[in-house]
């Protein structure tokens, strides 16, 4: 059965680590939704957390060869239950007169922030679960989106233990 | 001169796209500090944001070769003033009852929220430039953070224009 996995990766930060990983993928006919990348705290590593859609039952197999990759320090699954999953996405949408106060209304139901506002534009930053980004993309579409970024799923394991 | 660098992309979303892109920088020996990609509205189409550190004339023949890729629809390299760049972040730091007040306080005074709370523990969500975000990790390193996950940067232009 094809579904989306959330799988969090900790890999040392240089160059070509991210090729190999990806590789993994691509042979499997894997496509990747999502893939945040960015180094932790010192800079010697990196933490890349990556959505993918495919067949359930060789997810096993690509995160044990993930797992495999000198350069992966670890590799794991993650299934939603104890883990944090967040996601960021800025909207830029068509303005007029007429229509800025609704948009507004949704900007604040939604607990977004207006971060650039023109005479015929505006750019909004949310942040939150998927679902209520998609609901809030899905507000928004009536009102024209130019442009959409979103930073992709992140995660994060709830409690002291680390992810 | 080797400094920051901000491409950002739009693609075509199919297997394989990713892995030539990377290829790219990997041939070149640039390290990519932050990757983001994530769907744009219809899902035939990725946006990419790419952060890496290199010479500017390194990062130009760069762009060129990107913008040759037959599934890269436009490349471009952003100078901070015209566009927006933000980042998402959680951070999990260690809690205990003599410095939970304090914590508490750099969260309220980064307007950052707090998504989990365990008796030794706090999960921290913020949203903003990189520096912020790197002042605030500053200030809880003292505290113990147990790990760190950030988005990297993301980029959208001011005004109704596109990227």
């Amino acid at each position: 059965m094809s579904k989306q996995h959330i799988l969090s990766l900790y890999a040392v930060n240089k160059p070509g680590v991210l090729m190999r990983i990806f590789q993994i993928f691509a042979r499997r006919g894997y496509n990747v939704d999502s893939i945040v990348a960015s180094p932790e705290m010192d800079g010697k590593y990196s933490r890349v957390t990556i959505a993918a859609q495919g067949d359930s039952s060789n997810v096993d197999q690509i995160v044990q060869q993930l797992a495999k990759l000198v350069d992966v320090v670890h590799c794991e699954e993650h299934t939603g239950g104890r883990s944090i999953i967040k996601e960021m996405a800025l909207i830029k949408v068509l303005l007029a007169p007429e229509t800025r106060a609704e948009l507004l209304q949704i900007v604040e139901h939604f607990k977004g922030k207006t971060v650039d506002l023109t005479p015929s534009s505006l750019i909004i930053q949310v942040d939150g679960d998927t679902d209520k980004i998609d609901a809030m993309i899905g507000l928004l579409r009536q009102h024209q989106i130019v442009e959409l970024v979103r930073s992709g799923k992140m995660l994060m394991a709830r409690g002291e233990t680390k992810t | 001169m080797s400094r920051s660098h901000v491409l950002s992309l739009t693609v075509v979303n199919k297997a394989g796209v990713l892995s030539r892109l990377i290829q790219v920088f990997a041939r070149r020996g640039f390290n990519i500090d932050s990757l983001i990609v994530s769907p744009e509205m219809d899902g035939r189409f990725s946006r990419i944001t790419i952060t890496a550190q290199g010479s500017s004339e390194g990062i130009e023949q760069i762009v060129h070769q990107i913008g040759k890729l037959v599934d890269v629809l436009h490349c471009t390299e952003h100078a901070d003033r015209k566009s927006i760049v933000k980042e998402f972040a959680m951070v999990k730091v260690r809690l205990n009852p003599a410095n939970r007040t304090e914590i508490l306080q750099f969260v309220d005074h980064f307007k950052a929220r707090t998504v989990d709370l365990s008796t030794d523990s706090l999960v921290i969500e913020a949203t903003g430039k990189t520096e912020k975000i790197d002042s605030l990790i500053e200030m809880l390193r003292p505290h113990g953070i147990i790990e760190l996950v950030r988005s990297g940067k993301m980029l959208m232009a001011r005004g109704s224009g596109n990227t």
